[in-house]
């Protein structure tokens, strides 16, 4: 392994991970929708209790994924349970529904402190979501139909390229710049950023790995 | 060690304010070195375009983050108008927000009046002139003030690097790796974008740590210590928690003190020598607080204000005790959350998932620290070559007390109303420092070429994938975003 860390290679390897940073914008990434504190609370403020669903509004195109905070408070080994999403309003029909069988750890209500406390549920996206309101429910399944368990908080996500958000941010400039004086004032920030980025990788890959000769006290 | 021979002898007066020998201390080529990066050498080529890339980076999340969802900015912005317009300090519980705060009372910690008006006023007497004269709205001001705050994280930057190389000048690593940490640890960027004093605390308490290991270095001239004195004088009337600094003025100074005592014959005038240094480094920055202090003292009851925070109800019902902070789990979690992400009043957090992996890497760096002061303190009784240097070793433990002392700071602040991880952020070149030391000297060999570009890697890959993944959504998107706290 020692031709890896020749310094002739340095460089191809700082610009490899310079191409594969530059990558990361092309592809779908998983971003988390607005929402004050990142999530939806199920909490029912009226009647002072959490019910088992909830709004998301997600405000990108695609989305495709909801991460819920479920806790059970039963001693069965398995809990089954069915996601619901469904617009928002009134006799509006369920336009995906996902149904899941997990263990009592993944759901169990005392979670330690650094443990994640959501389950991830994937389903295919729901296209032109950006804009939308969606309510999401949990119901158990017919086996837990009388266990104890409960919804705190839901997040919800889109799978959209990378490029796709630093356009909706080049859309809304900060209000002083103006629309189109801002948004060119963006792209030559981020056009900035990128060659300095570059500029920067290849100096530092340029450094000796050698110590210099300081004399040490 | 070259600097030594700036130290007096025994009997000789210390060199005066006008008299330094030390001609690098000089103001001109303090500029030059600054504005030329002269005093960089070769590391030129690396620290102009990474100082370039933070200037762009910051402008960028200037833009980015909503205006007045900054924490605190909303009281910030309008202690500073206060000033601007004459209305003097003001007294908390008596100074109310203009009703246009309304759209951002989420992000006011007792709307509707501003609690900020109990901090010294430096930062904010130092804006006020230029929010008079700054045409346009409060958000077109906004936006301008903010910049303050990215030319004070540009420097926070430069001083991370000038801080490193007084003890690591042989660390090629450390040198480019210590000012990539501070340049891209997201929450010091989040500071140095929105218009807080914070920014200023942290440019000040940089500049204050550089000074002292100079100091320890080389010795601490009178002009060093009156250095000190007013950097910490400047610190204190920015922010009163800048007084945590103040067991670590102390330590290095002694330490600097104990270290060249043998070589004065007179041991009263070694003593004198002593009393001078924390004379000019300790009493004349309490001196010059001191006005503050009585104000405090004279309209809430105790020198900080603290008791009346403490009676803010939002703020009250938030304090903990010491034994609760140090023994619950999530306290802990919430503070690793608050140092990596948690932007804006905590509303933008990072997934649970993500935080991990930026706490195993972090916690990797932090682990071959802990092994690195286990070797170095074994080095002696089995006979192995130490990796650091006595100076080094004396610098570092400065720079912990440093850490520690503002990690105490959290703590305190914990006791009276919510705590934060950014009260420990004064302290993010040390940290720096730290994390990457155990990096530095375990490293093998042949591994280091690839060392600090995979350290860059990691560094924007992790802003990037964080700034696209949650904080752009929460304010951009083609369906809206930017939501407020209810």
């Amino acid at each position: 392994m020692r031709w890896i860390f020749d310094q002739r290679l340095v460089g191809w390897i700082g610009a490899a991970i310079l191409v594969a940073a530059v990558a990361v914008t092309l592809v779908p990434i998983s971003v988390r929708h607005a929402a004050p504190l990142g999530v939806s609370r199920t909490i029912d403020s009226g009647r002072g209790i959490a019910v088992r669903g909830g709004y998301v509004a997600p405000n990108y195109d695609g989305f495709d994924r909801v991460a819920l905070d479920i806790r059970v408070y039963g001693d069965e080994p398995f809990y089954d349970f069915t996601v619901h999403v469904r617009p928002s309003g009134p006799d509006q029909p369920d336009i995906r529904t996902i149904a899941l069988r997990l263990p009592r750890a993944e759901v169990w209500h005392a979670k330690g402190a650094f443990a994640n406390p959501y389950v991830t549920v994937d389903f295919p996206e729901i296209p032109d979501s950006a804009g939308s309101r969606f309510y999401v429910w949990v119901e158990s399944g017919p086996r837990n139909r009388d266990d104890i368990w409960t919804l705190w908080r839901i997040k919800s996500y889109s799978s959209v390229p990378a490029w796709d958000v630093a356009k909706a941010w080049i859309a809304s400039p900060p209000e002083p710049l103006g629309h189109w004086p801002g948004g060119v004032v963006l792209i030559a920030l981020m056009a900035g950023a990128i060659t300095t980025l570059a500029w920067l990788a290849v100096a530092l890959a340029r450094i000796s790995p050698v110590p210099d000769r300081v004399p040490r006290a | 060690m070259a600097g030594l021979a700036t130290l007096p002898e025994s009997g000789r007066r210390k060199p005066g304010w006008f008299q330094s020998p030390d001609s690098r201390y000089h103001p001109r080529a303090v500029a030059r070195a600054v504005v030329g990066l002269r005093a960089a050498g070769a590391d030129r080529d690396w620290l102009q375009p990474l100082l370039l890339l933070f200037l762009c980076k910051q402008l960028l999340l200037v833009a980015l983050f909503g205006a007045f969802t900054g924490h605190d900015e909303v009281d910030h912005y309008w202690y500073i108008a206060r000033i601007g317009v004459g209305d003097g300090l003001g007294v908390v519980g008596d100074v109310v927000l203009p009703t246009e705060t309304r759209p951002y009372r989420g992000y006011v910690a007792d709307y509707p009046n501003n609690a900020e008006v109990i901090q010294p006023p430096l930062y904010h007497a130092v804006l006020a002139p230029v929010w008079r004269i700054l045409p346009g709205d409060a958000i077109d001001r906004l936006f301008v003030l903010r910049l303050f705050s990215v030319a004070l994280g540009l420097g926070v930057v430069w001083i991370a690097y000038v801080t490193t190389r007084v003890l690591f000048p042989e660390s090629p690593f450390l040198r480019a790796g210590v000012p990539l940490f501070v340049a891209f640890q997201p929450q010091l960027s989040f500071e140095a974008a929105i218009v807080n004093h914070d920014i200023l605390v942290i440019a000040l308490f940089s500049l204050l740590l550089y000074l002292l290991l100079e100091g320890l270095g080389s010795g601490f001239t009178t002009r060093r210590e009156i250095a000190v004195g007013l950097v910490t004088a400047a610190g204190l009337w920015t922010k009163l928690s800048f007084g945590l600094a103040i067991p670590v003025i102390v330590l290095a100074v002694v330490w600097a003190w104990w270290d060249n005592r043998r070589r004065w014959a007179d041991p009263v005038l070694a003593i004198q020598w002593l009393v001078g240094s924390l004379f000019l480094t300790l009493a004349v920055p309490l001196l010059l607080i001191s006005p503050w202090f009585l104000r405090s003292f004279w309209l809430y009851g105790d020198p900080t204000g603290s008791q009346r925070l403490r009676e803010i109800q939002e703020f009250g019902n938030s304090a903990s005790t010491y034994q609760e902070m140090f023994t619950t789990p999530a306290f802990w979690r919430e503070r690793l959350e608050d140092f990596w992400g948690n932007y804006g009043w905590r509303n933008i957090p990072y997934d649970a998932g993500f935080s991990q992996l930026i706490w195993a890497v972090w916690g990797v760096a932090l682990t071959l620290g802990v092994f690195l002061v286990a070797r170095e303190i074994l080095a002696r009784p089995f006979g192995w070559r130490p990796l650091l240097s006595r100076h080094q070793v004396r610098g570092m433990t400065v720079v912990v007390a440093s850490v520690l002392m503002l990690a105490f700071g959290v703590l305190y602040v914990g006791t009276i109303q919510f705590t934060q991880s950014r009260f420990i952020f004064p302290a993010m070149v040390g940290i720096a420092l730290i994390s990457l030391l155990g990096i530095d000297r375990l490293l093998p060999p042949r591994a280091r070429p690839v060392a600090t570009p995979v350290l860059l890697a990691l560094l924007v890959v992790f802003n990037v994938v964080a700034l696209v993944r949650f904080v752009i959504p929460f304010y951009y998107g083609p369906g809206g975003g930017g939501v407020l706290l209810p």
